[in-house]
């Protein structure tokens, strides 16, 4: 990364670790789900730019990890966080393997298709097992213990503000961190050539469908350690959680952010959670403005909101070089 | 013998491709394919790679069956091939492309959370491989931009860096303009020798390069071997000059001019 | 009948062809001839109104075509052969070759059209029923000239009609051109191998660098040692 890039990158986390003492609680509340579905895109976004494949049921592997964190809290109570995270990653990870291997065979509309199926399959699942799951009543999720320490003495809001905030900061961090390190790896390397031309890849030796599959699982683990992350916040998992449309609103936020930067889906869900909440106060039909500016972005900068300030910020750059030259 | 394929038919629907075709290449030999278009040659290098599946036959690499076995699994045991269009990974830059090939020779595909960047290794391999085929300047230039020439060597470059013991090139020179043909021809000879690739396949169109370059020659039609020996017995062969290598009659202008000039300068 | 005058073309920032000229009289045959990435393919894709160039413009029968689309300088009667065939892959051979007929109608009727494209490459009616994908280079390469060809154009533009062709092929190829050729229509080749420049071609003109170098008749470039050592490598 270059030294602009690790100076910007810095001031945002400064940003971040003091944002709950001069934020408004609710806005504080908010960025929760920023980072919820920042670790689920890291996931989805390792298949869609990193290997070229869109998932549309990816909203399933964030029920899985909401579930888990349902099951575990209040039918088992469980309420430890880290049991939460890595029974999901568990989950998650036999599910991909499961999805995957008849997934990843295909690509293209037919792999975006078949997880799409395997989504609402899962969707139905939930619905129809009530003793189960609740059906479409759901699951309550209880506030969980973090690193073993017990806040239910704390109040709610608090809790958000406080101790949870720095928990999902701390696991954004160390996802993103793992997702850096596997995309800039030989292996990540190797999906990119795969999704750039995979007869050639098979050709110099990769195993395509072991690439893909790999490639499919991490990034299940990951949206569903998203999912976990988003459970308590919500407090409630039912399955409108793995609906197609959640699916979708993830394919939104990584589009309108920018898929083929590294952080582009991060800064995309900023957007929609701000926008959405926003919109929604005034007017029932958020998804017809949103619809609206997916089509303004896809046709005016189909690199996504991370693009165009990519490009002002060099374009500022030049100007203040240009203007060194001059004088 | 290192490749062989024995009595090989493919069939597209009902249109036969390949007819019963037999050939064999030895260790170390340069053999170069020709044919017209539509005889089966790039046929012929997809089921030796096992990109097509022969309808009938056997393909045997060191004396063992490789019928069934994908180019990946292929590509490992040491076949490697370019195409006639060429193939690259269009958004990578050069040295990543490169990189893809030695990574999977070393067999460090798998490394999930290793830093590529650090990877000395790899980084001075690639960078070798690049510096063969005059590429060391373009290092991070991303392979859509790079002219077809380019492209072209790039293709190439990364089949080699995977160290195969056979190589075939489909149409080396196709699309190069006459100024660059030997050029390209010459650095893919040395890079054979230093890379330490002894074995060469190539189809051509090109007779000049054909007939300079090959220790053997097989000449097709019609999904048949019409002729199979040294250059000098194939330049004797009436039928494959004939159907083959055929008069340049449309072409008299620049052939005479140029023939004129080459005998000037000797 | 086609004029291009003084074209500055860009692809993204970088400036292609400057100040490239070019004339094709009717019934004429202009080889266009130059390295890799000198500026051919960029010359005949403005000409077909997928670039735009910058400065200059270019007219064909007296009317300026600069600012139209593709698809109305197709139907002006221009015909083209993209050097990578850009033929369609599911489409069976006489598909490929119909479907010229339904977008430009002109005073021969559709049969006679697509006898004609026969007639000048017997070899495709072997193939009529063959899906694209299922044809070799050369056989693509037939088919995307004889696509180009049942459009009834008055001038044609063929971008490296010889490349990846067998020798016997390339003569084969070079006479259905001339039989073509008889048939009225200006011709425009592109070539980078010198030894494929057609004992047919009246003018030919040299680029190099995004700029034409040489123009005249292929005899006269004999003389132009230079120019020679820049297209053949040696002289």
């Amino acid at each position: 990364m270059k030294k602009t890039g690790i100076v910007f990158l810095l001031l945002i986390l400064a940003f971040l670790l003091v944002w709950p003492f001069i934020g408004p609680e609710y806005q504080v509340y908010l960025t929760l789900s920023f980072f919820a579905y920042s670790v689920a895109l890291l996931g989805f976004n390792l298949l869609f730019n990193y290997t070229g494949l869109l998932s549309f049921g990816h909203a399933l592997f964030i029920g899985v990890g909401g579930y888990t964190a349902a099951f575990l809290t209040s039918r088992f109570h469980i309420p430890y966080m880290e049991v939460s995270i890595l029974v999901t990653i568990l989950l998650s990870g036999v599910v991909a393997i499961l999805i995957g291997l008849i997934c990843v065979r295909y690509i293209k509309i037919y792999f975006a298709m078949l997880t799409l199926a395997f989504g609402m399959l899962f969707h139905s699942f939930l619905m129809k097992t009530y003793h189960l799951t609740g059906g479409d009543e759901g699951m309550s999720v209880e506030q969980p213990y973090l690193l073993g320490m017990d806040f239910s003495s704390m109040d709610q809001m608090a809790f958000f503000s406080g101790p949870y905030y720095y928990y999902s900061l701390g696991v954004l961090i160390l996802a993103s961190i793992a997702m850096w390190r596997i995309v800039h790896s030989p292996f990540g390397l190797c999906l990119t050539s795969i999704r750039d031309n995979p007869d050639k890849a098979e050709y110099l030796g990769i195993g395509i469908r072991k690439y893909r599959l790999l490639a499919f699982i991490i990034s299940g683990c990951f949206t569903g350690v998203g999912g976990v992350l988003l459970a308590p916040i919500t407090g409630h998992m039912d399955p409108g959680m793995v609906f197609w449309t959640h699916s979708g609103d993830m394919v939104f936020m990584t589009l309108v952010g920018g898929f083929s930067n590294f952080f582009g889906p991060m800064l995309g869900t900023v957007i929609f959670i701000t926008l959405r909440d926003v919109i929604s106060s005034y007017i029932e039909y958020w998804r017809l403005i949103f619809g609206a500016l997916l089509a303004a972005i896809v046709i005016l900068s189909p690199g996504g909101v991370i693009e165009v300030l990519t490009n002002l910020f060099t374009l500022i750059r030049r100007k203040i070089m240009a203007g060194e030259n001059a004088s | 013998m290192i490749l062989e394929a024995i009595n090989i038919s493919k069939y597209y629907g009902e249109f036969c491709a390949l007819k019963d075709v037999s050939i064999g290449i030895d260790e170390g030999e340069f053999v170069s394919v020709i044919g017209p278009n539509g005889a089966g040659k790039t046929t012929l290098i997809n089921v030796l790679t096992g990109f097509l599946k022969p309808d009938a036959g056997q393909v045997n690499f060191r004396g063992k069956d490789i019928a069934g076995k994908g180019p990946e699994e292929l590509s490992t045991m040491g076949i490697a091939r370019s195409f006639q269009l060429v193939h690259i990974f269009p958004e990578l830059s050069l040295i990543n492309t490169i990189k893809v090939a030695i990574i999977s020779r070393q067999a460090k595909g798998m490394r999930l959370f290793a830093s590529l960047a650090r990877d000395k290794e790899v980084h001075e391999q690639a960078l070798e491989v690049a510096e063969l085929f005059g590429l060391a300047d373009l290092l991070e230039e991303t392979a859509k931009n790079c002219p077809q020439g380019i492209k072209k060597l790039l293709d190439v470059a990364s089949a080699f860096a995977l160290h195969p013991e056979i190589i075939l090139l489909d149409e080396p020179t196709s699309g190069v303009s006459t100024s660059d043909k030997n050029k390209i021809m010459q650095v893919l000879v040395d890079a054979s020798k230093k890379i330490g690739i002894k074995t060469v396949l190539q189809v051509e169109h090109d007779m000049d390069i054909v007939f300079s370059y090959s220790d053997r020659i097989i000449a097709m039609q019609q999904g048949k071997v019409l002729a199979d020996g040294s250059p000098a017995e194939v330049e004797k062969n009436e039928e494959v000059i004939c159907t083959v290598v055929g008069q340049k009659e449309c072409f008299q202008t620049f052939n005479r001019i140029m023939s004129m000039n080459r005998e000037e300068r000797a | 009948m086609l004029s291009v005058d003084s074209i500055d073309v860009f692809i993204k920032s970088s400036r292609i062809l400057r100040n490239v000229s070019l004339k094709a009289g009717k019934g004429e045959v202009v080889c266009l001839i130059g390295r890799n990435g000198a500026g051919k393919t960029t010359t005949l894709r403005t000409i077909m109104g997928y670039l735009r160039p910058e400065k200059g413009s270019v007219s064909f029968q007296g009317e300026d075509i600069t600012r139209k689309s593709t698809h109305e300088i197709s139907r002006l009667g221009i015909g083209y052969a993209p050097e990578d065939s850009g033929i369609f892959p599911d489409l069976t051979t006489h598909e490929n070759i119909e479907i010229s007929t339904w977008t430009k109608t002109t005073e021969k009727s559709e049969e006679e059209r697509i006898k004609l494209a026969y007639k000048v490459f017997p070899v495709l009616e072997g193939y009529k029923k063959r899906k694209g994908t299922q044809l070799s280079g050369g056989e693509r390469k037939m088919l995307s000239i004889a696509r180009a060809l049942a459009l009834d154009p008055e001038l044609l533009i063929l971008d490296e009609p010889f490349e990846g062709l067998a020798p016997t092929i390339v003569t084969e190829v070079a006479r259905s051109i001339q039989d073509i050729i008889k048939m009225g229509p200006s011709i425009i080749i592109s070539e980078s191998n010198i030894y494929h420049v057609p004992d047919f071609t009246d003018t030919l003109y040299v680029i190099e660098r995004g700029e034409i170098i040489f123009s005249g008749r292929p005899e006269e470039v004999a003389q132009e040692k230079g120019i020679l050592k820049i297209i053949a490598g040696t002289a």
